[in-house]
């Protein structure tokens, strides 16, 4: 384990690696109003939940940040397009943006983070091929993560009332819709044929979609059919810095499954999807 | 998901396929060639000639396996989750999903 730490030195090192981070970390659209936020117009404890909040986001970016790295570089020995090194390069810079906004939030919150990394949960292993594998964590992570991540953020974006919490989301916000719009097409690009090896890896994927959807309703707090998440509160009363109840956070899992994962993946050629969601919401339900 | 975007999307879905099979494929092929091109600066050491393979004196680089910097080799780490209550859409999945947390 280590803790995550947010720069290298101090301001009057005047490290030219920070310049660029600091670059890199500020939003594509619009600006973060940092210093307009006045913490004593919270409670301590609203503070101190939002701060929670904020250090967990930190970690789950960080997670994406490794990911995508590590995906990156297993695209250069597949023989991918430039292109995708492009896009890539993106992806990665935006995981950096989104680690730091969480960190900086709890800065301003007047409670800073020390986020602690496990790097051996930053390091997913091949399983199958290579190419498999790459396409396996796109499905996964994209088509299905960032699509669902991307319905929470935006919601998170409404229901939140603390100005500082809106300018962070809408940064966020900003980079998931590319994330979302580059996932799907990486997946449709990714599910060309070349041949056996190719079925073989496809059907390996579809059999596997069951497991991904029950992940990620287990990390979205479905604990209940989408009944039970459409009847509840979407968020928790008092101030709110971004965050959602935890029907909230259920319902963003199904409303993205329906709106957008399980169509978008019978697009691309996984019929089996509709099955898998269906028997996903039969036990839940 | 609008109808036309799911079209589009199987569209892309035709076509030559434009990611292979990674390293082994290019190694092994019938064409494959040596490559001609000096070693770019940022490519791995060449292997040392043999007049170099004395034993190290105090000046040289340790022969000792990666530690520090290793990735895990440890197959239960492969899909190993975060384990934390918030949603966290790319943690890696684990075989058996982790309870909710009473906090969201």
């Amino acid at each position: 384990m280590y803790v995550l730490k947010r720069l290298s030195g101090s301001p009057r090192d005047a490290l030219a690696l920070t310049a660029e981070h600091e670059a890199i970390a500020r939003p594509r659209k619009g600006e973060i109003r940092w210093t307009d936020f006045d913490a004593s117009a919270y409670d301590a404890s609203e503070l101190d939940a939002a701060a929670e909040l904020w250090s967990q986001r930190a970690v789950q970016e960080m997670h994406s940040l490794a990911l995508f790295t590590e995906l990156t570089s297993q695209l250069h020995l597949l023989g991918a397009p430039l292109d995708w090194s492009g896009a890539f390069a993106r992806m990665i810079a935006d995981e950096v943006r989104h680690t730091d906004l969480c960190i900086r939030m709890c800065e301003a919150l007047g409670r800073p983070a020390a986020p602690e990394i496990d790097p051996a949960r930053l390091r997913l292993l091949a399983q199958v091929s290579p190419r498999g594998h790459v396409r396996h964590t796109i499905v996964a992570a994209f088509c299905i993560g960032e699509t669902i991540s991307g319905h929470m953020f935006r919601r998170a974006l409404r229901a939140a009332t603390v100005p500082l919490a809106r300018d962070v989301l809408g940064a966020i916000v900003v980079d998931e819709t590319f994330h979302g719009e580059l996932g799907w097409e990486l997946g449709a690009l990714l599910m060309r044929s070349d041949g056996e090896v190719f079925d073989a890896e496809r059907t390996m994927l579809a059999n596997d979609l069951a497991h991904l959807f029950r992940h990620y309703a287990s990390l979205c707090c479905v604990s209940a059919g989408p009944t039970w998440a459409r009847g509840e509160p979407e968020v928790d009363e008092g101030s709110n810095f971004g965050t959602l109840s935890a029907g909230g956070y259920a319902r963003a899992f199904f409303d993205a499954m329906e709106a957008d994962v399980v169509p978008g993946l019978v697009a691309i050629g996984f019929p089996e999807a509709e099955p898998a969601y269906a028997s996903l919401v039969s036990e839940l339900s | 998901m609008r109808n036309h975007r799911l079209g589009r999307l199987a569209l892309l879905t035709q076509g030559a396929a434009l990611v292979g099979l990674g390293m082994t494929q290019l190694a092994c092929g019938k064409d494959a060639t040596p490559p001609t091109e000096p070693s770019h600066v940022n490519s791995p050491p060449m292997p040392r000639p043999e007049v170099d393979a004395a034993p190290p004196g105090p000046s040289a680089p340790p022969d000792l396996p990666p530690t520090t910097n290793a990735p895990p080799m440890n197959a239960s780490d492969a899909g190993a989750g975060s384990g934390i209550g918030r949603p966290t859409m790319n943690a890696p999945p684990k075989k058996l999903p982790p309870a909710p947390s009473a906090k969201p």
